[in-house]
């Protein structure tokens, strides 16, 4: 049994077998096969050394007639060991006494030695593990042959462990077969998280190396709530924490007959909560969380994991499932392409390495600078509008230009509308994320261009202290409590008051009950979280007064770290829900 | 006679230890003997004829490794064997040596 620490990004509890997807999207999906597969599978594994150790040979031609005979000399040596006998016995003895896949028998062989390798402390070591994860996949590749990255396809629930979990290897996952992640990178704001919220499956980041001590198939436990990971858990362990599983069930079993109330606080002052969703299929969340709409649909996975940009049929396709699903009267505000150059199929030529990603071409910057999938996206927007109350959204605006230029740009794509005789709302609301600093500071200007602002937090926190939070060296400065953020939050809320234009805080920090009351005391009153929170949220605001949330703010805006901001938080939400406070 | 066991201790000099093709290498060499090859390493020792189990033996620089050589040609496999770690040694300290190939 191993117990690793990180951050916990999803709620919940889960235990199944783990699922190792490496760098090369390797799976090993069966730990234990049957007795009488046994000898089914050393024979698979004796072909698949044969065929590994051949095209290592292969490979020792073709890079000594390439690079010279030193460098082929490396595949050489790869195909000495994989025949060699003694790995050979190894393996097998293995797989005959544990009735253990040849898949399991390989990882598990390699990256033991590969661990005890990298434990000893000297130059040059940590090559000799890369040599034998190098062998692993060779042989892993020989054994799955055609059956490797396929996730979109498990034969059994499965959680998923994993370096860092990007778009491309979550973008066709099968929901239903996989129970929770834990990655050794990432933070809050990173992928991983974002995906267990909308999956509503426990997840625990920035756990540190492990990779290497785990084979596909072995027993794990995530804990969700504590950030916790543990490998091969005793009999004991598995028992405590299958007993904590059903507890953490019943208590969101207490929330559920919260959906049909409505979100107000005891002096009855109305909030609105709504959902931020990733997929069309998440629609169903919201509506079971009691969510009154979709305030946050971010659009990314039209684009991600394909060959081409995504049509305007796909769009329009995505965007109508949402609101058939829904209902035309509820609103959905549809925040267009927000991601880097790096993520998608027709801007790899931009693929230009950047040194500082987020500081360069991502979101409305890149659609600037390509107006054909810009204007494909509004048109499926706009058309989707002559359908429901649809919004729409621009991320990652920086100047009062940028701004206006999406608007311009917009102003052409309804007048092309209009020519082809296309319905669409020509009212649709339009409004900006106050992501950037430079934003809220110019919020009182970019009040006048839109009708709603959405503070995203998540960006909005990164920007301001300067903090990549997957960092871990600097982590700790990423705080929704700095005071800082909340100087700017406050005066965005004040600029869209007096414009009486709408607001509201679609970031993380929305969906964590911590800064809840602080919030509403600014004078947020609508709130767009995962769905997965709202009950929560909602249990919350119906807990507190308003008066009691502008006492918190106005005591909040006073203090001088985050540290303070935080303690005090806790402590008056503690007082009024302890449930929320983990 | 032939369970005679022969010993030599070799020191690896050279700055960065030996590594996967010359502990490979040496398996390799060490096949075409009809004697049995240890090689030890302080309290570990390992078959010199397994190329997997030379590979996963730490040899840092100024280690210091036993050979043994058990069976009728001994004394020729030792030789062999001391001779081809001392000559990736001196390859590694940079010392021209056109036998390599």
């Amino acid at each position: 049994m191993e117990i690793k620490r990180g951050a916990p990004v999803s709620p919940g509890v889960a235990i199944g077998p783990a699922l190792v997807l490496d760098t090369e999207g390797f799976r090993i999906p069966r730990r234990s096969v049957k007795s009488d597969q046994v000898k089914g599978e050393l024979d698979r594994l004796r072909t698949a050394l044969a065929a590994s150790a051949a095209s290592a040979r292969l490979n020792q031609e073709a890079v000594s007639a390439k690079l010279g005979q030193q460098y082929g000399a490396i595949f050489g040596a790869h195909a000495l060991l994989v025949e060699d006998a003694a790995l050979a016995r190894e393996l097998e003895t293995l797989v005959r006494e544990q009735n253990v896949s040849a898949e399991y028998a390989v990882s598990r062989v390699m990256r033991r030695h590969a661990k005890a390798l990298e434990s000893i402390d000297s130059d040059g070591l940590a090559t000799r593990a890369a040599d034998l994860f190098d062998i692993e996949k060779s042989i892993l590749g020989h054994l799955l042959g055609q059956r490797r990255e396929q996730l979109a396809d498990l034969q059994e629930p499965v959680v998923i462990l994993a370096h860092d979990l990007t778009p491309s290897d979550t973008a066709g996952l099968d929901q239903e077969k996989v129970h929770a992640f834990a990655t050794e990178a990432g933070g809050r704001a990173s992928h991983t998280a974002i995906m267990a919220g909308v999956l509503e499956i426990p997840a625990v980041v920035g756990l540190g190396k492990f990779v290497t001590d785990v084979s596909g198939g072995d027993t794990v436990i995530v804990d969700g709530n504590r950030g916790v990971l543990i490998l091969n858990p005793d009999e004991e362990t598995l028992e405590r924490y299958r007993r904590a599983q059903s507890t953490f069930r019943s208590f969101e079993n207490t929330l559920v007959h919260l959906r049909d109330l409505p979100a107000a606080t005891k002096d009855g002052t109305r909030v609105q909560l709504l959902g931020n969703i990733e997929f069309p299929s998440e629609v169903a969340h919201c509506q079971e969380r009691g969510a009154e709409g979709v305030g946050l649909y971010r659009t990314e996975f039209l684009y991600v994991g394909k060959d081409t940009d995504p049509t305007e049929a796909e769009h329009l396709d995505a965007y109508l499932t949402v609101l058939r699903t829904l209902g035309s009267n509820k609103p959905v505000v549809i925040r267009t392409l927000d991601l880097g150059a790096d993520k998608f199929a027709s801007t790899a030529d931009a693929s230009a390495e950047e040194r500082n990603p987020f500081l360069g071409v991502r979101s409305v910057r890149l659609c600037l600078r390509n107006l054909t999938l810009f204007k494909t996206q509004m048109r499926a927007i706009l058309r989707a509008s002559a359908f429901g109350d649809v919004r729409i959204m621009f991320p990652m605006v920086s100047t009062l230009l940028e701004l206006r230029q999406c608007k311009m740009i917009l102003a052409e794509v309804k007048e092309d509308l209009e020519e082809e005789g296309i319905a669409f709302n020509r009212d649709i609301p339009v409004g900006t994320m106050i992501e950037v600093p430079s934003a809220a500071l110019m919020a009182d200007q970019m009040a006048r261009e839109v009708e709603f602002f959405s503070i995203g937090t998540n960006d909005l926190i990164q920007y301001t202290l300067a903090a990549d939070r997957t960092n871990e060296a600097v982590a700790s400065l990423y705080s929704p409590g700095d005071p800082a953020v909340l100087r700017l939050i406050d005066s965005v809320v004040k600029v869209a008051c007096e414009r009486g234009i709408a607001v509201n805080v679609c970031g993380e920090m929305s969906g964590e009950p911590t800064y809840t009351m602080l919030l509403l005391g600014l004078g947020i009153r609508q709130l767009s979280i995962t769905p997965h929170n709202v009950p929560e949220i909602k249990k919350l605001i119906r807990s507190i007064t308003m008066e009691e949330a502008v006492q918190a703010a106005r005591e909040v805006m006073r203090l001088e770290t985050a540290r303070d901001v935080n303690n005090y938080l806790r402590e008056q939400t503690r007082r009024v829900l302890p449930e929320v406070v983990s | 006679m032939h369970g005679d066991t022969l010993r030599q201790v070799v020191r690896i000099s050279s700055p960065s230890g030996l590594h996967l093709r010359p502990l490979t290498a040496f398996a390799q060499r060490a096949q075409q003997f009809q004697a049995r090859i240890a090689v030890t390493k302080e309290d570990r020792s390992v078959d010199g004829k397994s190329p997997f189990e030379m590979f996963l033996m730490v040899s840092p620089p100024g280690v210091e490794l036993t050979i043994e050589a058990t069976g009728p040609d001994a004394q020729a496999a030792l030789d062999a064997l001391t001779a081809l770690l001392q000559e990736m040694t001196a390859e590694d300290n940079g010392q021209p040596n056109d036998s390599s190939k």
